[in-house]
């Protein structure tokens, strides 16, 4: 009895003291700031000394292949080696919802140093949008919570048009932008196409009749990751940056009552939404994102809706591949329908109360420097906010469909607060409609939508 | 009468005490009612920021907003779920509980074979599950062709929610009829016997010798089960991340306060105390069975 | 009683169609385990080409499945023996009433079983105490001494003799002494059971790490799995490797156990 109540006692003990001595991982928030040489002219100055205390950098990130891989394998250790003191903490989690939650429980936490925005700093409520929520960026902006970099000098790196447009705030700036994708066009299987006979379509009806030949011939014609949803929304946002003639200006209109969800342009999205979702593979809706390239990868279906970000991801899953990418077709207008559009992509932005703010400083400065700058573009597949020369093929091969680089709906919509599901988030919600969801025509879809959007209306 | 010493010994206990209380106040009690306090306000979890007293506008909101339809809506589910769960759960298991209430071949493989989820945890038994639901031509969607249908599974607004009370299901029900073989072989053979002389056998043993046995330990057990139920979402977290009307009060709570566009604490907190006043029903019901057994005891 | 050859026969068959329930996932898993990533998505129910091993090797070195396995236990096993412990100090004075207001107490703690949802203020909390991100807080957070370990000790309580304090008190045996090694073995039943459930409680827990372990090399199994396939989604073969490295061990582990796990219920259930 006794030798069992004292072996238990020790047990406890034990842990007790391996929980204490092994706890707390990381310096939570309290360490000491890396040394005082602030050297944020030049570019990247010396390396560090022996002397310097050791450093570790938090960088959150969500996972992208091949720039998650040009950070470890390139990037990282080049800087490592650089600054021997430091060390990068490279933490890549799903790039939905899970990342979102990782961002805000570190920053409210303060155990991070520099996070990658999603986006850029879009969605600032408008005068034409009272009431409408602040997105996180503006918030934690207000909040004081991320830095100010307007006077680094490696800003000064990137295009002043691509800054004003993506990072600035209140005329000042709260992060560095690494680039634009694209979004609205499929990934298209070229040797198919040739299989078949087939061209990049110019007009709806054109695709439409190309879907219809794939699909006699017994090949899937389009393929979409419909589980994560918003991939499929790719697509539609396509379809929406084709057929609007000016989507800021139909959006303000929601707001202001002169446009609404039931217009017939909007209608006739939604309805085009549902003939793409009718030449998808089957089971398109179970299909979660992270498994689509390998589905295109493999030839099982002709086209896939994503962004430009992932070219480099299906490179390297199948050298043999080769694709190319063309904008969804929404109108017969083939000069409407020549244009790709997207976003500004990843913004890294440093955590103003970091102890360890001048080396995440650094550490964008050397990411800026157009050396290293060009590496991580052509890595990532970015269309690059520097004046620098991209090799991919990929990329340059859709150069004329870019232009003036146009802002896809998702940039622009601004929502109202608690609106109901039928119009919440950012994209329209096609996938509410058969045969993904539980509702039959694409007029009841907007109706249901209006009749959120008005329940939400500011009072 | 404390027969352990007099005078300053006389005060162990009490020290004692303090520790599980301090972590219960601490950690549990306190933490708990500032919730109530929170759900009052327009606290957010930024730093930095000030936070006003609102009054019952995130309960206003809640109810009124054009979304008070979807949060009804996860009332519902909320509800649905653990009712499902526990209901069904409970009677599987007790059914199987029945049926390997015997000396049978391999019973003991039977028993840990039913328990091994429970073990293998939520995101392994999530996980397998989400294989085997995979709708380009996973199992079970063969199975489905051979009947000349076929599901979007988790990504399906018909049927995914029905799918994650499945797999809960699956993963506790090894659980429960563990609990209640317990029970069962603690009945005496004799009353079986007896019972059996006089003709009952089956159902009619089953309603009349073996149910009044294991009718307490049941029924307390499934009010904890349902409001342990009304609380849990780990299993959605891991299957659909709340999507396809899956959300229940449990979840959006946890969407509300560290999700992808809001860190908005009051009102995730006002989406809890309604969530509490679902628990405290069933809680009222609970405590009273305690009282009574407490006096029995 | 035999009973008729008809229902032992539909008694097997119940449980055999149970058993396909519960263990055709498991082989499934094995099959998709040995395929290579296009063999899968070519036709993902077909019989594995061959058995093929790498795939093992390669999950074992992307995936810190050690840690994760090891965290896990780590986490499940001190929060328990923690729980116990704190449950029985609260518990056995509550349930003699050595202590005064054993009754406002005893409601007290009943109470934490119905309270509301606390998380928003213990992530404050937390954060504020310097726990976020650390293995101790996680464990602190499992603790209680209020739950339902804490309820079935007090209720067994009760049926021990008070004769038997007094005896040994007598004896010149402490408060203390008395508590850890008289009581404690006499217990053993109900501890078994609430072993039992503190456990799965912290074992399946993946919320909570998501939220407080940020760090990887702190997660537990469920946030390290899950990690895991958020990293590999599109390649259904590793991720089913890893999901095979975890289970592997604890069906071994599980199965010189399961003895104990069943027992223990059963006697837990006997005196509840």
């Amino acid at each position: 009895m006794r030798k069992w109540s004292t072996l238990l006692l020790a047990l406890v003990m034990v842990f007790t003291l391996a929980a204490c001595g092994g706890g707390s991982g990381n310096g939570g928030g309290k360490g000491n700031s890396g040394p005082s040489s602030s050297s944020s002219g030049g570019s990247g100055g010396g390396g560090g000394s022996a002397g310097d205390k050791p450093v570790t950098l938090r960088v959150l990130h969500w996972i992208n292949e091949p720039v998650n891989k040009f950070m470890n394998d390139v990037f990282i250790p080049q800087f490592e080696q650089k600054y021997p003191n430091v060390k990068i903490e490279y933490t890549t989690v799903p790039s939905d919802d899970t990342y979102d939650q990782l961002m805000q429980t570190r920053i409210n936490a303060n155990d991070a140093d520099i996070m990658a925005y999603r986006s850029a700093f879009v969605g600032a409520p408008q005068e034409w949008s009272p009431g409408a929520a602040d997105p996180l960026w503006k918030q934690w902006a207000d909040a004081g919570l991320i830095a100010d970099l307007t006077n680094e000098s490696f800003l000064s790196y990137y295009n002043p048009k691509d800054n004003e447009n993506a990072v600035y705030y209140n005329g000042k700036a709260y992060g560095v932008n690494m680039g634009k994708v694209s979004f609205t066009g499929l990934y298209y299987n070229k040797e198919i196409f040739e299989k078949h006979n087939l061209q990049i379509p110019k007009t709806w009806d054109e695709f439409v009749g190309l879907l219809e030949t794939l699909k006699s011939n017994g090949v899937t014609p389009l393929g979409f990751a419909g589980r994560d949803v918003w991939p499929f929304n790719l697509a539609v946002q396509g379809l929406q940056a084709t057929i609007h003639d000016d989507q800021l200006a139909y959006i303000k209109g929601l707001w202001t009552g002169e446009t609404k969800w039931t217009d017939p342009v909007a209608v006739e999205i939604l309805e085009k939404a549902q003939v793409l979702m009718n030449y998808a593979q089957e089971g398109f809706m179970g299909l979660d994102y992270g498994t689509l390239p390998s589905v295109f990868a493999s030839g099982q279906v002709a086209m896939v809706a994503d962004g430009t970000w992932n070219a480099p991801t299906y490179a390297s899953l199948n050298p043999d591949l080769r694709f190319g990418y063309f904008p969804v077709p929404g109108s017969n207008d083939p000069a409407k329908n020549a244009y790709l559009a997207g976003k500004y992509d990843m913004t890294w932005m440093v955590v103003e109360k970091s102890p360890n703010k001048e080396w995440a400083l650094k550490f964008l400065e050397e990411l800026s420097v157009p050396e290293n700058y060009t590496a991580f573009v052509n890595a990532a597949g970015f269309l690059p906010n520097q004046d620098v020369k991209v090799e991919s093929e990929f990329i340059n091969e859709i150069m004329p469909y870019l232009g003036e680089f146009k802002l896809a709906w998702d940039q622009l919509f601004i929502n109202r607060e608690n609106v109901g599901q039928y119009a919440n988030a950012s994209s329209v919600h096609a996938e509410f409609l058969k045969p993904a969801g539980p509702i039959a025509t694409a007029q009841e879809l907007a109706a249901l939508s209006q009749k959120d959007w008005d329940a939400a209306a500011p009072k | 009468m404390y027969p352990f010493g007099k005078g300053m010994a006389r005060h162990l206990p009490l020290l004692l005490l303090l520790i599980p209380t301090a972590l219960y106040v601490l950690l549990g009690f306190g933490p708990s009612m500032v919730t109530i306090v929170f759900s009052f306000t327009d606290a957010t979890g930024i730093p930095g920021t000030e936070w006003h007293f609102i009054g019952w506008e995130n309960y206003r909101t809640f109810f009124t907003a054009s979304n008070a339809d979807d949060q009804i809506k996860a009332i519902g589910r909320s509800l649905y779920f653990a009712f499902a769960v526990v209901l069904i759960q409970n009677a599987v298991a007790l059914f199987v509980a029945v049926l390997l209430n015997r000396k049978l071949k391999g019973d003991v493989f039977y028993r840990a074979t039913l328990f091994l989820p429970v073990v293998l945890g939520v995101t392994v038994s999530g996980l397998i599950w989400q294989l085997m639901f995979n709708p380009m031509g996973g199992p079970v969607q063969r199975i489905l062709k051979m009947f000349g249908t076929s599901s979007n599974f988790f990504g399906s607004y018909e049927v995914a929610f029905e799918l994650i009370i499945f797999v809960q299901i699956w993963m506790y029900m090894g659980y429960s009829m563990t609990i209640f073989l317990a029970g069962l072989q603690a009945i005496s053979r004799d009353l079986y016997e007896a019972g059996y002389i006089d003709g009952a056998k089956g159902w009619t043993a089953f309603r009349h010798i073996t149910y009044p046995m294991i009718a307490p330990a049941v029924t307390v057990n499934m009010l904890l089960s349902i409001i342990g139920a009304l609380q849990t979402f780990d299993i959605i977290y891991v299957t659909t991340g709340g999507k396809f009307e899956t959300s229940t009060l449990a979840w959006n709570v946890f969407a509300a306060a560290f999700g992808a566009t809001s860190a908005d604490y009051g009102r995730a907190s006002a989406i809890g105390m309604i969530q509490f006043v679902f628990v405290l029903i069933f809680a009222v019901a609970a405590m009273s069975y305690f009282r009574k057994r407490e006096v029995e005891l | 009683m035999r009973e008729p050859y008809s229902a032992t026969a539909s008694r097997y068959g119940v449980i055999w169609l149970l058993m396909a329930l519960y263990l055709f996932p498991l082989f499934y898993l094995l099959n998709v385990a040995m395929k290579t990533q296009f063999e899968y998505l070519a036709d993902p129910v077909a019989l594995a080409k061959q058995i093929r091993f790498a795939n093992f090797a390669e999950a074992w070195k992307l995936g810190n499945f050690a840690d994760y396995l090891w965290n896990s236990i780590f986490y499940t096993v001190s929060s328990t023996v923690l729980t116990l412990l704190v449950s029985l100090i609260a518990a056995f004075p509550i349930s003699r009433g050595y202590v005064r207001f054993s009754g406002f107490f005893y409601t007290f703690f009943l109470i934490s079983l119905f309270l509301p949802n606390p998380l928003i203020p213990q992530f404050a909390l937390m954060n504020e105490l310097g726990l976020y991100n650390t293995q101790i807080g996680y464990i602190l957070l499992r603790t209680s001494g209020t739950g339902i370990a804490f309820l079935l000790i007090v209720g067994y309580v009760k049926s021990i003799s008070r004769e038997l304090d007094e005896a040994a008190a007598i004896d010149g045996c402490g408060y203390m002494r008395y508590m850890f090694t008289i009581l404690l073995p006499l217990v053993k039943p109900v501890l078994a059971t609430g072993a039992i459930l503190t456990a799965i409680g912290t074992w399946n827990d993946i919320i909570l790490p998501v939220i407080y372990l940020s760090n990887a090399d702190l997660a537990p199994v469920t946030k390290g799995l899950f990690a895991f396939r958020g990293q590999y989604l599109n390649n259904w073969p590793m991720l089913a490797c890893g999901i095979i490295i975890v289970a592997a061990p604890l069906i071994l582990l599980y199965s010189f156990v399961q003895r104990y796990i069943v027992d223990g219920a059963l006697a837990g259930a006997l005196k509840a």
